[in-house]
């Protein structure tokens, strides 16, 4: 009973989600994509003086997203 | 027939009605679409005045026009943009038609890839709708890389379907002209990082199945030797321009393009690529550009309307196909399934870069991921992919059609219950469009009257139904991205040139208050594309002639720009300070001026050193009265003659490797090509 279980779970999509899901969570580094990113969002990866303050709402939701403030990243970049 | 044109035109025009301000060239291309403009551009209209433009003499001092080699100018699809400003379209407006054909052309084949996969042509409609209104179609206008890598890559791997299924002259024609454009269009190794996972997924996948295919094929090209011939030369011929571009770059004679360089020293940077050293640091490539900083998995639903014209990290699919993703948990799982999700996560784990450890291995094991980096381009390749995959699982659940009441009732509360758990987390996520929540809304009302009786119906209710689905999210996105972008109208160069020798470079840096140049300093292209000299300076250069650079750096921009403003100088001897020739003077004339090509009519009273202050590369030839004399390296950097007195004529000609000829031929072989895979594919229709 078990096993057949076991094998309904294993022919169904979800067993590849969870299998994907646990890969990437266990081989990316989230964090540097996070500062990465917040970087972007900020305009210095183009401009690098801070004026990208046009999509403004994205980056400081982003950040707040991540527990984070403009001030605290800005103070560690 | 006519109906069935309707079908793909109606949404395609629905397309480009949102997006009209862009067609028409109200506003101006951002970002890498404006570099991509600037090369057409230059390259279009040198061509019209009968020049196939190898060197921009307008740009920093004058350098090799690399770029002509990675921009899909050979691709038959972008002639379009000659023949509409031979019809009176100005540049600008001939290059947004050309690049939404391209893309459109991109959707067609999607269409054919997902019938052929699915074989199922209503399913097959849908992949072209969602393909259309993803965000690869609005990016054109910001990252047209984007379009340039996948639209070959789809129709490769529609032939490549189509091949396997059956192998005929057709299939494999339309396999190698997909090939060829991929080779010519851009740097293939992103199209080969999707190869490579591919093949690694499908043999580990399907190894009976690869096996087979490999002897059958190989079989067919042994009994098809001509055409296997005629294709490999095809081959050939269409990575001429790539291996001109890297015979140029491996001459040392230049660096190009500087931004390879971006986080090393520029000087540090240039030290590698003269001595050989080609590729690129680690580092140069991981430090930015990867897929984790531009696509954030919270910014797939939320906040998609705020999206500023000055990025190009705008990714979307329609929201319905994260619907399908969900509803297929308990699908059942097949080996396509897995071979769909193992090349969406092998590619992305690749494009993540240095934030996963896949890019770094290949990158010390394979060659070829050396030389590319802005690996976010990988994430073109997840929109077609997630939209396959997506397709195929509404293809699983509408096969599903239950006939007794308790298990409609139980499916049916599944439905809801998959819906409901996707609004709560969508609440979660806050700033989400109204338009997701009536897709979902709708989503799980047509889903719950097919479960409950409704698949009695006719498909192409159900069909329709979908494909209203499929648009009402990214319209609403597309519109708002549209309307983002109006404050970004301004004019960018579009009216034809003939390109004049002017004898004095400007001081000044033309101005621009275009806010695109907010966000990169494009204005080389500015340059570029209205064929006006650029201040003395090389500066931090896109690409620079090698001795130019080295004066740059030896003197400092600004003694270089008060000694190089002047374009020609005579000396008596080089101990002497030179007389600088300003056009006012009749001892020098100017016979005739291309980008590629100078011709001076001299009439001197004495021999005199001639210096034409345009970067010296080895590639540059000098003649007098037509007969080939030595060019020196003069000035450190520029092209110097010593002219005879008396009346002469004095000529500078460009000759690179393969000269002109290279990229002429792989225009006239592309098309040969398009044009016979046509024929062929429409007898066997």
């Amino acid at each position: 009973m078990e096993k057949t279980l076991i094998k309904k779970i294993f022919a169904r999509n979800v067993f590849l989600y969870v299998l994907v899901i646990l890969l990437l969570a266990k081989s990316v580094n989230w964090q540097e994509c996070f500062i990465k990113r917040g970087k972007y969002l900020l305009g210095i990866v183009y401009n690098g003086s801070f004026l990208n303050d046009h999509d403004k709402t994205v980056y400081e939701d982003y950040l707040k997203r991540h527990g984070s403030s403009p001030e605290i990243f800005q103070q560690n970049l | 027939m006519m109906r069935n044109v309707l079908k793909f035109i109606l949404p395609l025009s629905l397309w480009i009605f949102i997006l009209r301000d862009f067609i028409v060239g109200d506003i101006p291309f951002n970002m890498d679409t404006n570099t991509i403009y600037g090369v057409a551009k230059f390259y279009f209209n040198n061509l019209s005045n009968g020049v196939v433009p190898l060197w921009d003499p307008f740009v920093s001092l004058g350098h090799p026009f690399y770029a002509l080699s990675i921009c899909n100018l050979f691709n038959p699809v972008t002639l379009l943009m000659p023949f509409l400003k031979l019809c009176g379209f100005s540049y600008n407006v001939a290059f947004a038609f050309y690049m939404a054909v391209y893309f459109w052309v991109g959707c067609l084949g999607f269409y054919f890839l997902v019938k052929a996969l699915l074989k199922d042509k209503g399913l097959a409609y849908l992949g072209y709708i969602a393909l259309l209104f993803s965000s690869l179609g609005v990016s054109i206008f910001t990252q047209f890389t984007f379009v340039e890598i996948v639209v070959p890559t789809i129709w490769f791997f529609y032939f490549l379907t189509a091949f396997i299924a059956k192998q005929n002259k057709g299939n494999f024609l339309g396999l190698s002209f997909a090939f060829m454009i991929v080779l010519s269009s851009y740097l293939p190794f992103y199209f080969l990082a999707v190869l490579f996972v591919f093949v690694l997924a499908v043999v580990l996948l399907f190894p009976k199945d690869v096996w087979q295919y490999c002897r059958r094929s190989f079989r067919f090209k042994l009994d098809h030797w001509p055409l296997t011939l005629l294709c490999v030369a095809g081959v050939i011929a269409a990575v001429g321009p790539l291996l001109a571009y890297k015979m140029l770059d491996a001459s040392g004679e230049a660096v190009s393009p500087g931004r390879h360089c971006q986080y090393s020293s520029v000087q540090d940077c240039y030290d590698r690529t003269i001595n050989g050293q080609g590729g690129m640091m680690y580092e140069e490539i991981a430090r930015s550009g990867g897929l984790g900083e531009r696509f954030d998995l919270g910014y797939l639903f939320t906040h998609l309307d705020k999206m500023t014209y000055g990025s190009d990290s705008l990714f979307f699919v329609p929201f319905f196909i994260y619907v399908l993703a969900a509803l297929s948990l308990f699908l059942r799982l097949d080996r396509l399934n897995v071979l769909l999700v193992a090349m969406m996560t092998g590619i992305g784990l690749i494009g993540l870069g240095s934030a996963a450890g896949v890019h770094r291995f290949l990158y010390d094991h394979i060659f070829f991921f050396k030389y590319f980096r802005n690996l976010f381009f990988l994430g073109a390749f997840l929109i077609p992919l997630s939209i396959v995959f997506a397709l195929k699982q509404l293809q699983a659940l509408l096969a599903f059609k239950p006939d007794d009441m308790s298990r409609k009732k139980l499916i049916a509360l599944g439905i809801v219950f998959v819906h409901v758990g996707m609004a709560f987390y969508l609440k979660h996520l806050g700033g989400i469009m109204p338009s997701i929540w009536l897709t979902l809304f709708l989503s799980a009302a047509l889903f719950v009257t097919y479960y409950l009786g409704g698949w009695k119906w006719p498909m192409k209710f159900w069909f329709w139904s979908f494909a209203v689905l499929l648009m009402i999210q990214p319209m609403c996105i597309i519109q708002a991205y549209a309307q983002n972008a109006v404050e970004f109208r301004c004019e960018l160069p579009n009216a034809h040139v003939m390109p004049q020798f002017a004898w004095v470079r400007p001081d000044k840096p033309a101005s621009s208050t275009c806010r695109i140049y907010q966000f990169v300093p494009y204005e080389d292209f500015w340059y570029a594309m209205s064929m006006q000299d650029a201040p003395a300076v090389v500066g931090y250069p896109q690409a620079a002639a090698r001795w130019v650079f080295m004066l740059s750096k030896q003197l400092g921009d600004a003694a270089l720009a008060n000694y190089a403003k002047y374009k020609v100088y005579l000396y008596d001897d080089l101990t002497n300070p030179g007389q600088v020739m300003d056009g006012t003077q009749p001892q020098v004339r100017v016979a005739h001026f291309d980008v590629n090509r100078v011709a001076f009519d001299t009439d001197l009273l004495k021999p005199k050193l001639f210096v034409y202050n345009d970067a010296y590369t080895q590639q540059w030839k000098a003649l007098i009265d037509g007969r080939p004399v030595e060019l020196q390296r003069a000035s450190g950097a520029f092209k110097g003659v010593w002219v005879e007195k008396g009346k002469h004529r004095v000529e500078f000609v460009y000759h690179p490797p393969g000269g002109q000829w290279v990229y002429l031929m792989t225009t006239v072989i592309l098309f040969a090509f398009c044009v016979l895979t046509g024929i062929m594919l429409w007898k066997k229709r």
